[in-house]
């Protein structure tokens, strides 16, 4: 369930509220708006950040999940050691 | 002609014979009269035509005429001509005042009695109808009325004293029409005010008595980043809401991000329309919040929703 179109409108408009159809710009209507609606261009410039920031966290998430089984590795443990203490 | 007595051997002449056949055509000798008059002896077999502007009788009395004897009476003039009954007696089951252009035959049954066949013009009938389908009925005494012809299904039926079309009842309880639609198109509402899913069905009742049974299934979800995000559901009937959920309709406790907690509301509902004019009922959704870009979606992923609308008579 893709929910790019809410963060960019949000990420644009944090206190508007709003619906749309088939995540199709053109559909969108307001129910609280402060200012001018941003137009599609900069949606989808919004929707391309969504997706970079969404693929950073996902590439921070691993680089610190390496680094820590990097560590654990260190220490002569693993994962499994982990879950078998419980943690 | 008048009545004639003939004698044996008597020669009839060619003017008698002509006499006697227009007579005996309903015809023959007219004695125009312009005041009220007293039938004679020799009226008997002519006509006798009043012509008057004004009211007049033309009595019938008795020991003049007898058994088989009849007159002929007409009234030419404007002013109504009564047959009156003198010392005879007169029956008829017409009328005995005619009218201009109206007349009789006057046959007597006895020196003292007499019948009147009328054969006045009456008017007729003023035919009321206008349209296709109409039918003719009796609004107070001889007075013809119009019934126009009823919508589909309907049946003829007595309210007041009258005839007129009604939507059968349907016999209380029974389904009497049963209409459906289904929908796929994903609707996202990230806002706390009630907004249209796009699920939505009109029916138009036969009865303003009849009860209108909603069942709906309609699949939906509530996303959020983090946190709690709750979902609500109402129906309407046109712009009147008659269902509404009293709470959040499902709730997620998120800790993830893109938390999605997907399910199918049922709603069945049994609604009063009162009325027989197309009526669309539909649902609306809303969410709790839409921090952290919380949202709840209608036919989330394309899945169908399914609206049931059934008509119950009363």
């Amino acid at each position: 369930m893709d929910n790019h179109l809410v963060k960019a409108i949000k990420k644009l408009k944090p206190n508007s509220e709003f619906s749309f159809i088939e995540d199709n710009y053109a559909t969108i209507k307001w129910d609280v708006l402060e200012g001018e609606a941003p137009t599609q261009k900069e949606i989808d410039a919004a929707i391309k950040e969504v997706k970079a920031d969404e693929a950073q966290a996902e590439a921070t998430k691993a680089t610190a999940k390496a680094a820590a089984e990097g560590k654990l590795a260190a220490l002569g443990l693993t994962t499994d050691d982990l879950r078998a203490l419980g943690l | 002609m008048a009545k004639q007595t003939f004698t044996t051997g008597q020669v009839l002449t060619a003017a008698q014979m002509t006499s006697l056949q227009q007579t005996a055509m309903g015809g023959g000798s007219t004695t125009a009269k312009t005041t009220s008059y007293v039938l004679v002896a020799a009226d008997a077999g002519t006509t006798v035509a009043m012509n008057a502007a004004g009211s007049t009788t033309i009595t019938v009395n008795t020991s003049l005429f007898s058994a088989g004897d009849s007159v002929f009476i007409q009234n030419w003039g404007a002013g109504t001509c009564t047959v009156t009954a003198g010392t005879a007696t007169v029956t008829t089951h017409g009328s005995l005042a005619l009218g201009q252009w109206e007349g009789g035959t006057l046959y007597f049954t006895s020196s003292s009695a007499a019948i009147f066949f009328d054969i006045s013009q009456s008017a007729g009938m003023t035919n009321p109808m206008t349209t296709t389908g109409d039918t003719i009925y009796s609004s107070s005494g001889s007075t013809p009325a119009r019934l126009g012809i009823g919508s589909t299904g309907q049946v003829l039926t007595v309210a007041s004293g009258l005839p007129s079309w009604a939507t059968p009842a349907g016999g209380g309880g029974k389904v009497l029409q049963v209409v459906s639609a289904t929908y796929s198109t994903a609707t996202t509402i990230s806002s706390t005010s009630y907004t249209d899913t796009g699920l939505s069905l009109a029916i138009t009742p036969t009865s303003a008595t009849s009860k209108v049974l909603v069942l709906i299934n309609q699949p939906h979800a509530v996303v959020r980043d983090t946190n709690a995000v709750g979902g609500y559901l109402q129906l309407l009937r046109g712009s009147t809401t008659v269902w509404e959920a009293i709470d959040a309709t499902f709730t997620i406790t998120a800790s993830s991000t893109d938390t999605v907690l997907g399910l199918v509301s049922n709603i069945s509902f049994l609604d009063s329309p009162a009325t027989t004019s197309s009526t669309t009922y539909k649902t609306q959704g809303k969410a709790t919040t839409t921090a952290n870009n919380g949202n709840t979606r209608y036919q989330y992923d394309s899945r169908t929703s399914n609206i049931i609308l059934m008509e119950i008579g009363a």
